[in-house]
């Protein structure tokens, strides 16, 4: 049944990575974000290749799963690796034949362009959509914007209402399901005819999806009501995000790992390609 | 008797956008006793539901006219009320709705019973005890982290009942909540409802067309276009088959039974509601006219 | 003729983890021209069966037949066999969308590519099967009242004429007036049009008043068909399927522990006032 399909690709588990606040998760995210695209020099890249892979592993996330993942990506890789290969005219001439000719400096920068794609990938995937649940990562968006409410950003009622959808999601999804099922059944067509009769055949399934969300909508806010709702003001929490020591422990060695990709870029190790290339 | 809701000389009609009227309730005159377990039958359309939304202030006088009073705790719900005065009959007012699906908001059902006290600022460490005896009370223990799409029908609405229970309210009314369940559903919905009635600090409404959910109550209160038709025990209603059917309304199997005998003739007793009393009246039936030998009695 | 099922599996979601088998090797045949009743407990398949009959889903091994044809063996022919099987859904007022009932109701017979006339006598015809009157069909579906959408909808498929009608819980959530409405005027449709019809119900006590057979479901596609006193003769297997009886078959049950015996098992209440006003009668007799 389509309510089984689980959004995003969360996979419950209680790994290291799993256990680390949402909200230092977000910010883990954005700092590796940084420090991929702040990386130039090998070493930069080696220290990112073996965090994103330390992370990848401390998760307990299969291969199998990883690679499924970056299934939608492989065009890209494969496309900017070309590129860079047999378009870039610097360096030393390494390869030449016909029309072809491969330089030293195609051949790293794609080299560099590869690991910074897969570790961008695997970082932002290990550490936000399989080991974080929607829900949480919603709290965690909340947690994170908070000081923006003293500026009069409604935080709370952006954080309800992506909460709300999601606990929804599967319910429009099961209902979608049963009024195309029933449509087909007085002889609906989705995929023959015009673009008119199409669109048409789709007014079949629309029409009584909106009425149903609408219809949604009013009883929850009824039953909100009911319940006491008043908006964010006054609001506690059950479930208290908590900072531990070991989430700090988590950002501040992400933060080094920035740190360290900057200053090997810096120190000037990071022309090892140099090296290599003599 | 210390009444938690009183209503006088209510009458109320809904008012459409263009101002036409529709009458839904006529002097109705009512009051439940505290700790009391009352159904509310009726068909669709006799204003059972409009009853209840009046009481819980669902609906007010901006959805049309209201008459007379409808005292909830202590205080007319009809007339002027301070939002902290009408946040607090809600919450001691509370109510389950039909359809499971549209009263649970959180995306796990801890997260959705302690929506309720969050909204009532209450310390997380209380919400979280409340969470946990609340479960218990509607025999959903282990379910803490489920999500709700992932139950049925019957184990949502016994969250939604759970949802409700921890506002502490001190009524509940269930209105058709039972109606889009599966028999093991609605049986799970009634066993809880009969737990809470048996509690005792908890008045009880329900609001229902399903006549054998009737039969458990305290009392029976029938509506009909609007104005309450008949109003007594379940034994006083039931048995007055030909009224309820005047009106299109079921009674119990077992009544229909012993009222068309009686009708022939063939008995003279009182009519039973349930199984077990109906075999019993049965049996007695039999032996009066020696048609049931002790020697066919199995054992 | 009859719809039939050879040794049908369906699997919902196959090959995920959540994979989960809705019906396993289940044979039936479900005769033409009678009104049967599909009940069993929540899980139990009926809807998934409900489904197969009509094509929408496709068995995931065994054969689904009906008037003798593999509906599944060919892909063209699918549309057809939605028309030979109508299917109405559970709460099918949901599916309303037109901008008038009588346009909805005119929705199936014109993607059946009828022409004018003959869309025109089937909407009058199964506005009066179900009984709803001109100026509700010039109605939005939106503005008419939950009992008359549920029949404007009931409407949208009779009038499609199918050879075989099926009902997912066609008085869910009505009150008894209106259940015993709806069901009355199926029982009608189906005497007067001799439109196989098929019922997939929670309730024993409508399965009793209105069908003329009953299946039933247990949870790993057991099954049992028969009339209506062999399905009830044997309530405690009906118990352990996770069905109950009619309050009527209970009482019975309990009165026989008390030294009653009936001549035959009773279902409803018109039989049992009969049975029990012939063994007191008797008893004057003697």
């Amino acid at each position: 049944m389509i309510r089984d399909i689980t959004l995003g690709q969360y996979f419950p588990g209680d790994s290291p990575i799993h256990t680390i606040d949402a909200r230092i998760k977000i910010l883990m995210a954005i700092l590796m974000i940084v420090a991929t695209f702040a990386a130039s020099g090998w070493i930069s890249f080696i220290v990112l290749f073996l965090s994103a892979l330390a992370l990848f592993l401390l998760s307990g996330i299969s291969a199998k799963t990883l690679i499924k993942g970056m299934k939608p990506i492989v065009f890209i890789l494969i496309f900017t690796t070309f590129f860079q290969v047999f378009f870039t005219r610097t360096g030393d001439l390494w390869f030449k034949w016909w029309i072809i000719s491969i330089y030293s400096n195609g051949v790293f920068f794609a080299i560099k362009m590869f690991i910074r794609i897969i570790v961008l990938i695997t970082t932002t995937s290990v550490i936000l959509s399989y080991t974080t649940s929607p829900i949480v990562l919603t709290d965690g968006i909340e947690g994170l914007l908070k000081p923006l409410s003293l500026i009069g950003v409604p935080v709370h009622d952006f954080a309800l209402v992506m909460s709300i959808a999601l606990r929804f999601i599967p319910t429009l999804l099961e209902e979608t399901e049963k009024i195309t099922s029933a449509q087909k059944a007085r002889g609906t067509d989705f995929s023959t005819g015009s673009l008119l009769k199409r669109a048409r055949s789709l007014l079949a399934i629309f029409v009584p999806l909106l009425a149903s969300a609408v219809r949604h909508a009013f009883e929850l806010a009824d039953a909100m009501i009911c319940r006491g709702y008043r908006g964010g003001k006054g609001r506690t929490k059950l479930n208290q995000m908590k900072m531990h020591a070991s989430d700090i422990a988590w950002l501040v060695l992400t933060v080094c790992v920035v740190v360290l990709v900057f200053a090997l870029n810096r120190l000037g190790f990071s022309d090892v390609a140099a090296l290599f290339g003599r | 008797m210390d009444n938690i809701i009183e209503i006088k000389d209510l009458s109320f009609s809904y008012r459409d956008p263009d101002g036409t009227l529709h009458p839904a309730l006529k002097n109705i005159n009512l009051s439940f006793g505290r700790g009391t377990y009352t159904a509310v039958l009726g068909h669709n359309g006799s204003g059972k539901s409009t009853l209840a939304k009046l009481i819980n202030m669902v609906l007010t006088r901006e959805d049309g006219d209201i008459d007379g009073t409808i005292t909830v705790c202590g205080k007319d719900v009809t007339g002027e009320l301070s939002d902290d005065e009408a946040y607090e009959i809600q919450r001691r007012v509370g109510m389950v709705h039909q359809n499971p699906d549209n009263q649970i908001v959180a995306t796990t059902v801890e997260e959705d019973i302690a929506f309720g006290p969050e909204n009532l600022g209450m310390d997380p460490k209380e919400i979280r005890r409340i969470v946990t005896d609340m479960l218990k009370a509607v025999g959903m223990e282990g379910h803490e982290k489920s999500a709700p799409h992932r139950l049925s029908g019957g184990q949502k609405q016994r969250i939604a009942v759970a949802g409700v229970l921890a506002m502490n309210p001190e009524c509940i009314i269930f209105d058709e909540s039972t109606a889009m369940l599966d028999p093991q559903g609605r049986e799970a919905i009634l066993k809880t409802i009969d737990e809470l009635h048996r509690r005792g600090d908890v008045t009880i409404i329900t609001i229902t067309h399903y006549m054998n959910e009737a039969t458990d109550a305290d009392r029976v209160v029938v509506l009909n276009r609007g104005e309450v038709f008949m109003d007594g025990t379940p034994e006083e209603i039931f048995t007055q088959v030909e009224k309820l059917h005047s009106v299109s309304l079921d009674v119990p199997q077992v009544t229909e039974l012993f009222y068309k005998l009686k009708k022939a003739g063939k008995y003279s007793g009182k009519l039973p509601l349930h199984t077990d009393e109906g075999a019993e009246a049965l049996a007695g039936l039999l032996k009066k006219r020696g048609k049931l030998c002790p020697s066919d009695l199995k054992m | 003729m009859s719809i039939r099922f050879e040794n049908v599996t369906y699997v919902y979601g196959e090959n995920t983890p959540f994979e989960h088998k809705a019906l396993d090797g289940l044979s039936l045949e479900i005769n033409e021209g009678e009104i049967t009743g599909l009940i069993g407990q929540t899980g139990s398949g009926k809807s998934t069966i409900a489904q197969l009959c009509n094509g929408l889903y496709k068995p995931t091994s065994g054969t689904v037949y009906v008037d003798g044809t593999d509906i599944n063996a060919d892909k063209k022919k699918k549309k057809e066999n939605f028309f030979r099987v109508g299917l109405v859904f559970q709460y099918p007022e949901y599916q309303l969308f037109e901008d008038t009932v009588e346009h909805d109701i005119a929705y199936g017979p014109k993607n059946m590519g009828l022409d004018d006339n003959e869309i025109a006598r089937r909407v009058s015809d199964a506005a009066h099967f179900v009984g709803l009157d001109a100026e509700s069909l010039s109605k939005s579906p939106f503005d008419i009242s939950g009992g008359q959408r549920r029949r404007a909808a009931i409407a949208g498929i009779i009038a499609m004429e199918p050879k075989y009608l099926i009902l997912d819980e066609p008085a869910a959530g009505l009150d008894p007036m209106g259940r015993d409405d709806i069901l009355t005027k199926l029982k009608k449709y189906q005497r007067e049009k001799g439109t196989s019809v098929i019922i997939i119900s929670h309730s024993m006590e409508d399965m009793a008043k209105y069908c003329d057979r009953i299946i039933v479901l247990g949870k790993n596609g057991v099954y049992k068909y028969g009339t209506k006193a062999e399905i009830f003769a044997n309530p405690v297997a009906l118990r352990d399927m996770g069905l109950s009886v009619p309050q009527i078959t209970k009482m019975m049950y309990r009165a026989e522990s008390l030294g009653v015996r009936f001549h035959r098992p009773l279902y409803t209440v018109d039989a049992a006032f009969e049975d029990i006003m012939k063994m007191l009668d008797g008893e004057d007799a003697k």
